[in-house]
């Protein structure tokens, strides 16, 4: 008799608990409605630490500096600019943000070229033009690899290729190369590199600009080996970003598929991408 | 022919869900079993019920149980986690063989065998003070990127090392609490009849400590069963990384459901040998005891 009354104290205990969950679960919910949607998007505004090595990437290894031709960014810009009917002394330029440009209410220019990959979430916040850069992959390794003076994917066939999870590199290894080693998979290009620097690995496979900072910066003593003509299957691409419904992006975007289709886009690629580098490119 | 007391006993059988009970209150125990299964569904069922009628309920089973996605992931984690499970098979020998040497160079006495003891206890509590994880970091990335000659750089090889490094330190510790509970007098009679030390210890000490810790030993086949798959940060294609680079292609977590049946369709039985066992142990226990 004991036992059965302790057991239905329990029960109702039990039952009154879970319709108190209940209840609290649908409160929640209620007030989190009311919140202000700018309180929870706030850390947003904080500089990002992951962007900042592509902001190195831009001033290490392009050098876009403002007004000098000296960067594939800014040399587009020129090649726009003409396109459209303005002369090169026209062109003014301004220093932003990478995280600002895309942010920031009041936009104090017309286009934005830092690199950036066209992605769903950035196009609900701006307006991307046509992607006037297709990321290529690259393969990186140090100059007594294995794999340094390959020239054909069949040479690739039996190193060890390794990638970082998540990328497009990593499908590029096994749909395209198809080494006979199924390819090491890393969480960042960091433990990419101690594989690559214990010998581990014989190549790491990045996207090109990537590869580029990745030599310059992160595994030093490292090179680009190649770059790899066919693409992979969901590349990065970098369009010019243009405020939210800014009606020039459609001008603009004549324009650049008149730049690809006379094929300065592709020697502004080979000049600044792939001669810069001195890069072999694997084709087969 | 009556049956004696230790065929009586055994004749119950393993009692793992089920508190034992003696006959006298077997009319309580018949209204104890319906109350037991009334609550169980009743319990079950709420929670079900719960966490069914869940707004976010489709939504987190297109994520997590998704059985498309639980097709197609299946045969990419089931291959990787044969790696797993050969890893955990030779980590598991080198473990029992290592953690017993270095038990009983610990429980080795003498002043001429301090070093030993000193060794010994460094490398324990250096072992079983450093995370898991971090282990295999630093001996699979950093050992290899020293280049020694006729070193191995292979992730698998350093991978295991320091599973084998950090298990056989707790192992070791288990196989001495087994060592310690054997009585005194043990080591002391096997002593005065003429055997060294090491022969009282290896051949009247260990084989009851080791029958004493089995239990113990099984709960560390358990963890180590799991513990295996952290080798993946070493970039090692096994059943968790498999998992995992599913996800991140697919943005679907169903992969992880998978990977996590297998662990269980492993761990589990090894559970339930551990208790069948421990059971067994004690009625053989109380038999002699009668």
């Amino acid at each position: 008799m004991f036992i059965l009354s302790v057991w239905s104290l329990w029960f109702i205990w039990l039952i009154w608990s879970i319709w108190l969950v209940l209840f609290h679960q649908i409160d929640e919910t209620d007030q989190s409605d009311q919140t202000d949607p700018r309180e929870t998007r706030e850390p947003w505004l904080v500089p990002d630490a992951r962007f900042l090595p592509y902001g190195h990437r831009a001033t290490l290894v392009f050098e876009t500096l403002p007004g000098d031709r000296i960067a594939p960014e800014a040399a587009l810009a020129y090649a726009l600019a003409g396109e459209l009917g303005f002369t090169d002394d026209q062109v003014v330029w301004v220093r932003t943000g990478f995280d600002d440009a895309i942010l920031s209410a009041e936009k104090n220019f017309d286009f934005n070229l830092q690199q950036y990959s066209i992605t769903a979430e950035r196009d609900e916040a701006v307006d991307f033009s046509d992607p006037y850069y297709t990321t290529a992959q690259a393969l990186v390794a140090f100059p007594d690899s294995a794999v340094a003076g390959a020239t054909t994917l069949a040479d690739l066939k039996d190193a060890t290729l390794g990638a970082q999870i998540g990328t497009t590199s990593l499908d590029f290894i096994e749909e395209v190369i198809q080494p006979t080693t199924a390819p090491p998979v890393f969480d960042t290009t960091v433990d990419a590199k101690s594989a690559l620097e214990g010998g581990q690995i014989d190549g790491l496979v990045v996207d090109l600009p990537t590869a580029y900072y990745v030599t310059a910066v992160e595994i030093e003593g490292s090179v680009i080996v190649a770059q790899f003509a066919t693409p992979s299957a969901a590349p990065d691409e970098y369009g010019l970003l243009f405020a939210e419904g800014n009606s020039l992006r459609d001008c603009v975007n004549v324009a650049l598929a008149a730049l690809r289709a006379d094929g300065t886009l592709a020697a502004l690629e080979d000049e600044w991408l792939v001669a810069a580098g001195g890069l072999v490119v694997i084709s087969e | 022919m009556a049956p004696t007391p230790i065929e009586r006993i055994e004749r119950r059988g393993p009692r793992l869900l089920w508190p034992r009970r003696s006959s006298r209150l077997s009319e309580e125990g018949a209204r104890g079993a319906l109350i037991a299964a009334v609550s169980t569904v009743v319990v079950f069922g709420l929670l079900l019920v719960f966490v069914l009628r869940s707004d976010a309920w489709p939504a987190v089973q297109r994520q997590f149980f998704n059985w498309a996605h639980f097709k197609r992931s299946f045969p990419l984690v089931l291959d990787g986690f044969w790696l797993d499970v050969k890893l955990f098979l030779v980590a598991e020998v080198l473990i029992l063989v290592i953690g017993l040497t270095v038990a009983m160079a610990r429980s080795l006495r003498g002043p001429a065998f301090l070093p030993l003891r000193i060794i010994t206890i460094g490398y324990i509590d250096l072992a079983r003070g450093l995370p898991l994880l971090l282990l295999i970091l630093l001996m699979g990335f950093g050992i290899p990127a020293l280049r020694l000659p006729g070193v191995p750089n292979s992730a698998l090889f350093w991978g295991v090392a320091a599973l084998v490094f950090s298990y056989a330190a707790y192992t070791a510790e288990v196989y001495r609490a087994g060592i310690d509970s054997v009585h005194e007098s043990q080591r002391m009679s096997a002593r005065s009849i003429g055997l060294t030390q090491t022969q009282s210890l290896w051949h009247v000490v260990v084989p009851q400590a080791v029958r004493n810790v089995i239990p113990a030993l099984l709960n560390g086949f358990v963890s180590l069963q799991k513990d295996v798959a952290l080798v993946f940060v070493l970039g090692v294609r096994e059943g968790l990384r498999e998992a995992d680079i599913y996800n991140a292609r697919t943005f679907n977590y169903t992969s992880y459901i998978a990977a996590a049946v297998l662990f269980l369709l492993v761990s589990v039985p090894v559970a339930r040998l551990t208790d069948w066992y421990t059971d067994r142990d004690r009625r053989r226990k109380q038999a002699m005891s009668t």
